[in-house]
């Protein structure tokens, strides 16, 4: 190779480098979340004030309000009804998870007043329900439940301080999440462009619950993440799609990913509250 | 030539056959164990025909893939017999309808399998089943149905939609809904690169399609299932090969059967038709035998032509039937 051929690569290298020819983030740790620039305020134009940065619900990419019901497709034996004790299929618990789920007495739940264990936010929307989700406030998206009438709050503002006390559906930190995508074999540079959104969910601070109604457990260590994808069919189905990752150090060996399907509602119509309930596992 | 070249040369030829004898064994006939036998028919998609129905196996290096499960009695041979072609764990279950001699075998199938489960691991449970919504309700009794099975044979998954895709032992799986055709929960199961359908009781080459009308079957659903299998199916030659079409009952087929059963199960149809028109009673209807020429080949005693006729004759009239607007393929 000439040295005038090995200078011009060296350059063009160099320059790729400079330009942004970066290779595409690859696998682990998704990229930070980029939300949309603010509308008003951005300056640029002489003379403009900066204005108030946007609301959440300003800034929503998508719209996950109103009612959805959950459609159960699959493992529908684990979740229509209440498994046997002990039946533990396909959660990822380690011996002490499983020591505990063995533990399990339905009597006594009851007689403490702690049947909502089985509805606590990691293993809320992987039961048969309906949810209704509205706006609170401008930067607070609420989520209820009719079985179970669980309120979940999902803060896109939360308040500073230490996070109180300990509830079922624990504490929810929420961002809107957009997904950068890659353009043709990645020579887009300056990292892709941002498409789609959804909503981006870490809740703490829950209580100790059970991903199943028979008792599986997670601790009060746990962390959920939730991602929230709405996508609407060509036949006019809305549906929202939940991929939800439960971590837990004390009784899981490795995440719990599961996803859950809800397809919405026109109206109330369906919606019967009805308050924690857990049936007797078939013999 | 002299002697020495053409010994050597004999001797030559021996060491390569015993070489390539021990290289490439002659591959093992499977046969199957008990009441069920084996039947090899493309690629690694396999026929086993037992005592009161068919079942299709897939098998891979991702394990096995069991189309319907036999009757509760045939079932642990239907598994032993699997075992002679494939030592890898029964991964996943599909059931074509909900009817006990399709069904029935879930339970010891599904036990003697490894659940794929819908988090993000693996372990116990038993192998997953997939039926249809429709199905599914039958087979875990919330619907009121004879076809009830034990909890451990109940599908873990299910769909409602038109198809149902997988991806498995290196090649496309397409679980299709068949609407109203044998029942309401009809699906027949496409391997793809394989190139052959399971198609469950769709298609029953040996006898009369039954039609179970208190479970939502109708003719006109069930023409239309069989004009979906002409269309997926491609002949290789003079219309012989290419698709091969497994059913629920009877041999193994091609495109070209499958035409012919068609043309008999439309023809019969078309002629009851005409006399609804006319106004004719069911016993009138009976009594113009519409399947006299048919009843020598698909007549059987435990499924009659008069039998068919009835269950036509009452699908055509029944005062509501959704299956009656889907005949357009």
């Amino acid at each position: 190779m000439s040295k005038s051929l090995l200078l011009a690569l060296i350059v063009a290298t160099v320059l790729l480098t400079t330009i942004g020819f970066a290779a595409p983030q690859a696998g682990g740790t998704p990229p930070p979340a980029q939300n949309p620039p603010p509308q008003g305020g951005r300056g640029g134009g002489r003379g403009a004030p900066p204005g108030p940065p946007p609301t959440a619900q300003a800034q929503a990419p998508i719209d996950l309000t109103g009612y959805w019901v959950s459609v159960v497709t699959e493992d529908w034996r684990w979740r229509m009804l209440t498994p046997a004790k002990g039946d533990t299929a396909s959660v990822p618990l380690n011996a002490e998870g499983q020591r505990v789920a063995g533990m399990w007495d339905l009597e006594k739940d009851k007689a403490d007043g702690n049947l909502c264990r089985a509805f606590g936010a990691a293993g809320l929307l992987r039961l048969p329900l309906r949810i209704h989700i509205t706006w609170q406030d401008a930067s607070t998206l609420k989520l209820e439940t009719d079985s179970g009438q669980q309120t979940r709050l999902f803060l896109f503002a939360p308040p500073a301080g230490p996070a109180g006390e300990r509830t079922w559906q624990g504490r929810s930190i929420a961002r809107w999440f957009k997904q950068t995508q890659l353009e043709g074999l990645g020579f887009g540079g300056r990292g892709g462009s941002l498409a789609g959104g959804n909503l981006r969910v870490t809740t703490t601070n829950m209580r100790a619950g059970y991903l199943r109604k028979n008792g599986v457990p997670y601790s009060e260590d746990a962390v959920l993440t939730e991602y929230f994808n709405r996508h609407d069919e060509p036949n006019g189905d809305r549906w929202i799609t939940v991929t939800r990752v439960v971590e837990d150090p004390k009784y899981l060996m490795m995440p719990f990913i599961t996803s859950e399907s809800f397809k919405k509602e026109a109206d109330a119509s369906k919606w019967k509250p009805t308050p924690c309930q857990v049936d007797p596992p078939r013999s | 030539m002299n002697k020495r070249v053409a010994v050597a040369g004999v001797i030559a030829l021996v060491s390569v056959a015993r070489v390539l004898a021990q290289a490439t064994p002659p591959a093992a006939k499977p046969d199957g164990v008990g009441s069920v036998h084996v039947w090899p028919v493309q690629r690694n998609i396999y026929a086993l025909f037992g005592p009161g129905g068919n079942s299709t196996v897939s098998i891979g290096d991702e394990g096995v893939l069991v189309v319907d499960t036999m009757t509760a009695e045939a079932a642990p041979d239907l598994v032993a017999s699997i075992r002679t072609i494939s030592n890898k764990p029964i991964r996943w279950i599909i059931n074509t309808h909900s009817h006990r001699d399709h069904t029935a075998g879930n339970p010891v199938v599904s036990k003697s399998g490894v659940y794929v489960a819908t988090g993000n691991t693996r372990g116990g449970g038993g192998a997953s089943i997939l039926s249809f919504e429709s199905a599914l309700m039958r087979l875990n009794g919330s619907a009121n149905s004879p076809d009830k099975v034990a909890e451990g044979g109940w599908p873990t998954d299910s769909f409602f939609v038109k198809q149902k895709d997988m991806f498995f032992n290196g090649e496309p799986v397409l679980t299709i809904h068949v609407p109203n055709a044998h029942t309401d929960g009809d699906a027949i199961v496409f391997f793809r690169r394989s190139d052959v359908i399971a198609a469950g009781d769709v298609f029953t080459p040996d006898r009369y399609p039954v039609i179970d009308l208190t479970e939502g079957g109708s003719i006109n659903g069930l023409i239309a299932g069989l004009n979906l299998l002409i269309e997926l199916a491609v002949p290789e030659f003079n219309e012989e090969g290419g698709t091969m079409i497994i059913p629920g009952h009877g041999r193994v087929c091609d495109e070209s059967d499958v035409g012919d059963y068609r043309d008999m199960v439309t023809i019969v149809r078309d002629r009851i038709q005409d006399l609804v028109a006319k106004k004719m009673t069911l016993e009138q209807v009976k009594a113009a035998r519409p399947t006299f020429d048919y009843d020598g080949v698909y007549g059987s005693p435990t499924y009659t032509g008069d039998m068919f006729v009835e269950a036509v004759y009452r699908s055509l009239t029944a005062a509501s039937n959704p299956a009656q607007r889907s005949t357009s393929r």
